[in-house]
């Protein structure tokens, strides 16, 4: 196993046939029909948070309908990278013109559309034209979080596929095949801050996994390894930089935020959005507080979406939490 | 304040970082800061205004007699927009004479040749 | 015109800024740190003058590039080009020790008839073997910043009052004129430290009289004065009203994206109740959604911009005390020393993406921060990780710098 001994476990331990997916029996009965006679499947829309295996689960459909040769008849794209609509169809035209030439004993061509609940509503419906006036030779896959942001027009031509987030006991079967195959050995109070922490996204739970392994101190993988690993890959910056806004402390809180845009390299929007996703966790908060901070975040992620300078707006906002807090009674911990 | 630099109370090393950022030099000798980066003479006078908690005043050198003198003496004090920054300027007694000009012309003059006479 | 007649010809009589015209000789002599210097300041102190008259002291000849010549970058390099690197006969024989290429008003070179004359301008500081003098009113413009950067800088200050009523003296004695001196100090002052506009106040007040009385200059208005940048915003933070502060910003030469930035780093210091903060902040915040809208079309949103800076500026004005101001804007040292390395980090999740199938995005946010810890062990499989990847040794030592 030379060959793998070097590549990210995420890779290595990546579902290569449908029957090796361990969860999700209801998708992959009703894939496997479709499996049958392939000419049949529709596009496809699989949606579900993420580290659920919706990735896997088309690159496995991928290489059974198109065989040994599924790369060269396979497109990815990602929403979020591509730079708009116009160069999503660029790639689908030459894809699809390279592509149908060998088309002898295919069906069709695939192409993986991941993140497509990124996409613009303007720019879903031009995703849907494309895949109109392709879909003699091209399948689509699209992958999302959320099925609710995909227009109705295009849920209307797909098969919807539901990945629901991995069970405790699914992440555990996985890690403890994986220490097994690594030879490694993983205490049972280690699996599980694991699995606390990779919170149903098992990506998450193989990066944690294999980091660890490569800092633990003996043969086997503590608890306190995992802390460890977990505590130096995921430092609380977004909590820290919450807390020090919310207790009022504007200028650490700022100094926080330039660090997440300098030397993390985060986007105003990816900071925004993980600022809303941890508002929910801050149990100090009541829900109507909650609700008010959400509402706040939501106003400053719609001037930030107008074009405006991303650390204007994202200081603006620490500045209203600032505010937020003095004018309610005490102060938080943190 | 003397020619040269002036003395500031013992400030600390993250202020001294600071102010070395800012523009000024320190000699260690006669322990005097002396301003090095004379573009920047606005920023250092608030900064120091700010660390000292008052507002610095630096006095000029009279241009013809050389002899130092506040601003605040100045009857153009309102209107200056270079006020107590260390630079040259004229004290009020050389101010009211009637060939100042020639006077200054001269003395810059003599100075270059001073100072090329130097190099 | 008696601004020509008075022009000055030697260094000695350029009156004012003592201390930037020494350092510009010396420069000139021997003091180069970089091929090219920047004098700037307000209009009328003797920046051009200076030059000429230093010029003319160190037996040097000017080959000057104005405001009025074109600036795209073709008619640079034609006339500045072989300028910068012949020697000629001319200048053997008339015992010139060399050539000073001047760009006069470089901060002129704005819109598309100038394309590409900043550029050009740069490449004539890297390869010149004369030296460049440049001047300008205002620098902190964006567009200037290459040539900022390359430059050795000078700053003039408006002219000490007492230097200009010197000077007027001497005029009027000149032309055999005479004046009350009060009247001579009411110009001065009128002038705010223009040489220029004084001399030429001076001559317009002086037509159809030979004696200028004191009643004959109350009526001169003072212009309206760009003041300097960093002197605009201290005003504009101590000012008492949004009114007061909408007048100063208007009347000044900062460009809005630089006020808008400079406006964001002072706020925090300005204000330290959370309260006003955030009050300034989100008007700060709606006048950058309105600059976002501008981009180079809808000007007409331009005044709620100004409008907006001004009121977050001047939020509750009684608690206004003294701070020492940021400037400038630090986004722009942000983004120095980052856009390389962002350079890298985006290659090295765009590597990654085409491995584990996912976005750049998500390998910023999900693989970046265990690649970090996995790198920073050295050891057999990290290398193999990094062949894998096919990372360069160049993303290897980000990352590695990185934890």
């Amino acid at each position: 196993m030379s060959r793998t001994e070097g590549i990210m476990w995420v890779e290595k331990y990546r579902p290569k046939t449908l029957d090796e997916v361990v969860n999700l029996k209801g998708v992959i009965q009703s894939l496997k029909a479709f499996l049958k006679t392939p000419g049949t499947m529709p596009h496809l829309l699989f949606a579900g948070m993420p580290g659920t295996g919706k990735t896997s689960v088309a690159l496995c459909i991928a290489r059974q309908i198109l065989g040994s040769n599924w790369r060269t008849f396979t497109l990815e794209l990602n929403a979020s990278d591509e730079r708009g609509i116009k160069m999503v169809r660029e790639r689908v035209k030459n894809f699809a013109r390279y592509s149908r030439s060998g088309l002898a004993d295919i069906p069709y061509a695939v192409i993986i559309l991941d993140e497509s609940d990124q996409m613009t509503a303007t720019a879903q419906s031009a995703l849907r034209r494309i895949m109109e006036t392709s879909s003699l030779f091209c399948r689509f896959i699209l992958i999302c979080n959320y099925s609710s942001k995909i227009i109705e027009p295009i849920q209307s031509r797909c098969a919807i596929f539901r990945f629901s987030a991995l069970q405790k006991e699914d992440v555990m079967k996985h890690l403890r095949y994986i220490a097994e195959k690594e030879d490694l050995d993983l205490a049972i109070d280690a699996a599980e801050v694991i699995i606390e922490f990779s919170e149903g996204d098992l990506r998450r739970a193989i990066n944690i996994i294999q980091t660890s392994a490569m800092y633990r101190e003996d043969a086997s993988i503590s608890k306190n390894t995992v802390f460890s690993v977990v505590g130096q890959a995921h430092p609380k910056n977004i909590q820290m930089m919450l807390s020090k806004a919310l207790n009022g402390n504007f200028m650490e809180a700022r100094d926080r935020l330039y660090e997440l845009m300098t030397t993390y390299s985060l986007s105003g929007t990816d900071i925004i959005r993980q600022i809303h996703r941890e508002l929910y966790r801050l149990s100090y908060l009541s829900p109507e507080d909650q609700a008010e901070l959400a509402r706040i975040v939501g106003e400053y992620d719609f001037r930030l979406s107008q074009g405006a300078n991303e650390d204007i707006q994202l200081s603006a906002l620490l500045a209203q939490f600032a505010r937020f807090t003095k004018s309610r009674v005490g102060s938080v911990s943190g | 304040m003397n020619k040269d630099g002036f003395k500031l109370p013992y400030l600390g090393r993250s202020k001294f970082i600071e102010l070395m950022k800012m523009g000024l030099e320190f000699e260690r000798g006669r322990n005097i800061f002396y301003i090095r980066d004379l573009n920047r003479a606005e920023e250092i006078k608030d900064s120091l205004s700010e660390i000292l908690n008052q507002e610095i005043a630096f006095p000029q050198t009279c241009l013809i007699c050389g002899k130092e003198f506040l601003c605040l003496e100045c009857k153009y004090y309102e209107t200056c927009s270079s006020r107590d920054l260390p630079f040259h300027c004229v004290c009020k007694k050389c101010s009211t004479q009637s060939d100042l000009y020639k006077r200054y012309v001269k003395k810059t003059k003599d100075e270059q040749i001073r100072t090329d006479l130097k190099l | 015109m008696w601004v020509e007649k008075y022009r000055p010809e030697t260094v000695a009589e350029v009156i004012g800024n003592e201390e930037a015209k020494a350092t510009f000789v010396n420069w000139l002599k021997k003091g180069r740190k970089k091929r090219a210097v920047l004098l700037y300041g307000p209009a009328g102190v003797g920046k051009t003058a200076l030059v000429h008259a230093a010029a003319h002291d160190l037996n040097y000849k000017v080959i000057e590039m104005n405001a009025s010549d074109t600036r795209t970058g073709k008619a640079i390099m034609e006339i500045a080009g072989p300028a910068a690197s012949l020697t000629s006969l001319d200048e053997f024989s008339l015992d010139i020790k060399g050539s000073i290429l001047l760009f006069d008003e470089v901060d002129g070179i704005f819109g598309r008839e100038d394309r590409g004359g900043v550029g050009a301008i740069v490449k004539i500081i890297k390869e010149s073997q004369t030296p460049i003098v440049l001047t300008a009113n205002n620098i902190s413009i964006l567009k200037l910043r290459p040539i900022t950067n390359a430059s050795d800088l000078i700053k003039f200050r408006w002219v000490r009052i007492p230097l200009i009523v010197a000077l007027l003296q001497k005029i009027c004695q000149t032309e055999k004129m005479s004046s009350e001196r009060e009247a001579l100090e009411t110009i001065a002052q009128g002038s705010q430290g223009d040489v220029r506009s004084a001399i030429n106040d001076l001559q317009t007040l002086f037509q159809g009289k030979s004696v200028l009385r004191k009643e004959d200059v109350q009526h001169i208005s003072a212009r309206n004065r760009p003041l300097d940048v960093h002197q605009t915003l201290k005003e504009v933070f101590s000012a008492v009203s949004p009114k007061e502060a909408w007048s100063i910003l208007n009347n000044s030469i900062i460009d809005y994206d630089t006020l808008l930035l400079a406006i964001h780093d002072n706020l925090p210091l300005r204000y330290r109740n959370p309260e006003n903060l955030a009050t300034a902040y989100n008007i700060l915040s709606r006048a950058d959604v309105f600059r976002g809208r501008i981009g180079t079309e809808v000007w007409r949103l331009l005044p709620y911009v100004y409008d907006l800076l001004a009121q977050s500026a001047t939020i509750a004005p009684k608690t206004f005390q003294p701070f020492k101001l940021m400037f400038p804007p630090t986004k722009f040292s942000l983004l120095k020393w980052t856009g390389r390395d962002r350079a890298i980090l985006e290659s090295i999740c765009a590597k990654i993406a085409v491995k584990c199938h996912i976005s750049k995005r998500l390998a910023n946010l999900e693989f970046i921060p265990f690649l970090r810890m996995i790198f920073k062990k050295e050891s057999d499989r990290a290398t193999k990780i990094a062949t894998w990847l096919e990372l360069d040794e160049k993303s290897l030592e980000y990352i590695r710098r990185m934890a």
